[in-house]
C-alpha cells in the first residue's frame, strides 16, 4: 500500500510541483499514470521509490519511509526508468551478481521470461539494442517479485510483437500483494492492462478511477457529426470510422473507455472533468 | 545504520566483477606510466627520492581515478537510479567503496609497481654493468619508503571519493581543484599559525610541511646542526590527524552526503 499524505515537493522554491498531494495506491492493481510533459509523473514515481524526498507531508510504501532507502524497502521495490545503462556483463552474469539482493527473486521465472522474449542469456547487456535491454531488465524486474514495481515509459523502444509480449508478462505478474505503477505516454500500448488510471494535470491528481468507474462516469462513442453535442462534448477527434467523442455519461449505458480520449478531455476541460469525477456514483 | 555482511560481500563482488575490465585496464595504464617514467630516469641514474616520487605520484593519480570511479554512477541519472536503488544500505555502499579503494586497489597498485620495477631493475643492472655511477644508484624501492606515499594516497583518494559523491558534474576535476586548493590553504595557514604560536626569532624558519614533525632551522644554516626537531609528544597528534583522521572524516562526510543524494 502506498500513501501520499499532504505531500509537498518542489525543485525550485517558488514553483511547488506538488502541494498537499494525497493519493493511495492499493495492491493487486496496475496503475496507469498519465499526464503531459512536466505534469510531475516522473517526480511522483521518484518520490515513491525514494529517489526524491518529500519536503512536506509524508509518503509511505508498505509502512516504509522511501526517503530512508533502507535495504528492506529497496529489496521490495523495483524501478525501471525510461533510460538506463547496464553493465558490460552477460545477462546470466547480471542475474548472478544482482539476484542476491532480492530475496524473492525466482530464477525459473526469469528463465521463462527471457525465453518468452527470445533473449539468449550469454548475450552481453551492453551489446543489446535499446528494446532488448529493456526486455532483459524488465525480465529481471518481474522475476525479482518485489511488492512494488515502477515502470517509466516501459513500452518506449519496444517493437509491436514485444509490446504484446510485455503486456502478457505484466498481466501474468500481477498478484494480490503487488502494486504495479506504469507511467506512459503510449496509452494505447497499455490500455488493456491499466486499471485504475491516474491523470496528473498541473501537479494535481485530476482523475483517479478504475476503468469501471470511468465507463460509468463518461460516455465514449463514435458519431458522424457533433452538431448539437457541443454543450456536452468534453473532447472529440476525427477517427477512421467517424468522430470519436467523450461526454459525461449522465446515466447512459456504460461504454468501453478510451484512455487517450479521456486524457485529452482532462487536458482540454480539466474543470469539467474534475466536476464529473466529484459527483458521487449511485 | 544498517550493515549486513552478506549484502556487503555481494556489493564487493558485484562492483569488482562488473568493472573488472575497467580495473585491469586502469592498472595496466598505471603500469605503463611507471614503466615509461622509471625506464627513462633510472637509466640515467635517478636516485631513490625520485623513485619514491614516481611511486607516490602514480599511486595518487591511479587511486584518485579509482576512488572517483566508485561513485561515478552518481554523475548521470540512469546510472544513479540503478546505484541508489540497489538494495543495500548507504553505509554498506560507502564501506564497499572504502574497502576497494584502500584495501584492494592499493595492494594491487603496489604489486603492479614491483611487477614493472623488478624486471626493469634486472634489465638495467645487466645493461649498466659498465657504468658504476648508475649502478650505484640502482636499487629497488624499499617498503619503508612507501609510508609517506601511502599517507598521501589515503588523504587524496578519500578526498576524491567525497568529491565524487558531492559533485554531480565533472566531479573529478572539481574535486582535484578543491583538493589542491585546500592543501595550499592549509599549508599557508599551518605556516602562519605555527609562526604565530612558536614566535621564533626572525632568523629562524619553521618547517610546517605535511606529514613531518615540527622543526625549526636557522635561515643561514645549511647543515643539520642548526635544526631543532620536535618529533615527540603531542605534536605527533597533528601528523596522525592529517594522515589518518582527515581521510576518515572524508569517508564519513561522503556517507552523510550519499544518504541525502537524490535524483533530481
Amino acid at each position: 500500500m502506498i500513501h501520499f499524505n499532504n505531500v509537498g515537493f518542489t525543485y525550485r522554491r517558488r514553483n511547488m510541483l506538488f502541494d498537499n498531494l494525497n493519493l493511495t495506491l492499493k495492491p493487486g492493481c496496475v496503475y496507469g499514470l498519465l499526464g503531459r510533459n512536466g505534469a510531475g509523473k516522473t517526480s511522483l514515481l521518484r518520490l515513491m521509490s525514494g529517489l526524491l524526498f518529500a519536503q512536506k507531508g509524508n509518503c509511505t510504501v508498505n509502512g516504509h519511509n522511501p526517503a530512508k532507502r533502507s535495504p528492506d524497502f529497496l529489496s521490495e521495490v523495483f524501478f525501471i526508468p525510461e533510460e538506463f545503462e547496464l553493465p558490460p556483463v552477460t545477462i546470466r552474469e547480471y542475474v548472478n551478481l544482482n539476484a542476491g539482493f532480492y530475496p524473492k527473486f525466482d530464477l525459473a521465472q526469469f528463465n521463462h521470461y527471457i525465453d518468452e522474449f527470445e533473449l539468449p542469456d550469454h548475450w552481453k547487456m551492453t551489446e543489446l539494442s535499446h528494446g532488448q535491454k529493456k526486455k532483459a531488465f524488465a525480465c529481471f524486474a518481474l522475476a525479482a517479485n518485489t511488492s512494488l514495481l515502477i515502470m517509466d515509459e516501459p513500452t518506449n523502444g519496444l517493437d509491436i510483437p514485444s509490446k504484446a509480449q510485455f503486456r502478457r508478462l505484466i498481466a501474468a505478474a500481477v498478484s494480490e500483494d503487488r502494486v504495479v505503477v506504469v507511467s506512459t505516454h503510449q496509452v494505447r500500448d497499455l490500455d488493456k492492462l491499466i486499471d485504475p488510471v491516474i491523470i496528473l494535470e498541473k501537479s494535481e491528481v485530476l482523475v483517479h478511477a478504475s476503468m469501471d468507474e470511468i465507463s460509468e462516469r463518461f460516455s465514449f462513442g463514435i458519431v458522424a457529426d457533433t452538431a448539437g453535442l457541443e454543450d456536452q462534448l468534453l473532447y472529440s477527434e476525427p477517427s477512421v470510422r467517424g468522430i470519436a467523442t467523450i461526454m459525461p455519461a449522465n446515466g447512459q449505458a456504460s461504454s468501453k473507455p478510451d484512455l487517450e480520449l479521456l486524457f485529452n478531455a482532462a487536458l482540454n476541460k480539466p474543470d469539467e472533468v474534475r466536476r464529473i469525477m466529484a459527483v458521487p456514483l449511485a | 545504520m544498517q550493515f549486513n555482511i552478506k549484502r556487503f560481500i555481494l556489493l564487493l563482488r558485484k562492483q569488482i566483477l562488473e568493472n573488472k575490465r575497467l580495473y585491469l585496464m586502469g592498472l595496466a595504464a598505471l603500469g605503463g606510466f611507471w614503466l615509461i617514467v622509471l625506464a627513462t630516469f633510472m637509466s640515467q641514474g635517478a636516485g631513490m627520492t625520485f623513485q619514491q616520487g614516481i611511486f607516490g605520484t602514480g599511486l595518487l593519480l591511479g587511486g584518485a581515478v579509482f576512488a572517483n570511479q566508485q561513485f561515478s554512477a552518481l554523475s548521470d541519472i540512469p546510472r544513479s537510479i540503478r546505484y541508489l536503488h540497489l538494495p543495500a544500505s548507504q553505509l554498506e555502499k560507502i564501506l564497499a567503496a572504502f574497502t576497494l579503494t584502500c584495501f584492494v586497489f592499493l595492494p594491487a597498485a603496489i604489486g603492479v609497481f614491483y611487477l614493472v620495477e623488478i624486471p626493469l631493475f634486472e634489465l638495467l643492472r645487466a645493461r649498466m654493468a659498465m657504468n658504476p655511477h648508475i649502478l650505484e644508484n640502482l636499487r629497488l624501492l624499499p617498503a619503508k619508503l612507501w609510508v609517506s606515499s601511502i599517507e598521501f594516497y589515503w588523504l587524496g583518494v578519500s578526498f576524491m571519493a567525497l568529491g565524487a559523491v558531492y559533485f554531480k558534474k565533472a566531479s573529478f576535476i572539481k574535486a582535484t581543484l578543491v583538493f589542491f586548493g585546500v592543501l595550499i590553504f592549509t599549508q599557508l595557514f599551518n605556516e602562519k599559525l605555527t609562526d604565530w604560536l612558536v614566535q621564533m626569532p626572525p632568523d629562524y624558519l619553521v618547517n610546517s610541511d605535511f606529514f613531518v614533525s615540527l622543526s625549526f632551522y636557522k635561515k643561514s644554516g645549511s647543515n643539520g646542526s642548526d635544526t631543532i626537531t620536535l618529533s615527540a609528544g603531542w605534536l605527533h597528534f597533528f601528523k596522525y590527524f592529517q594522515s589518518y583522521f582527515t581521510p576518515f572524516i572524508c569517508w564519513v562526510l561522503a556517507w552523510f552526503r550519499l544518504r541525502e543524494t537524490t535524483v533530481a
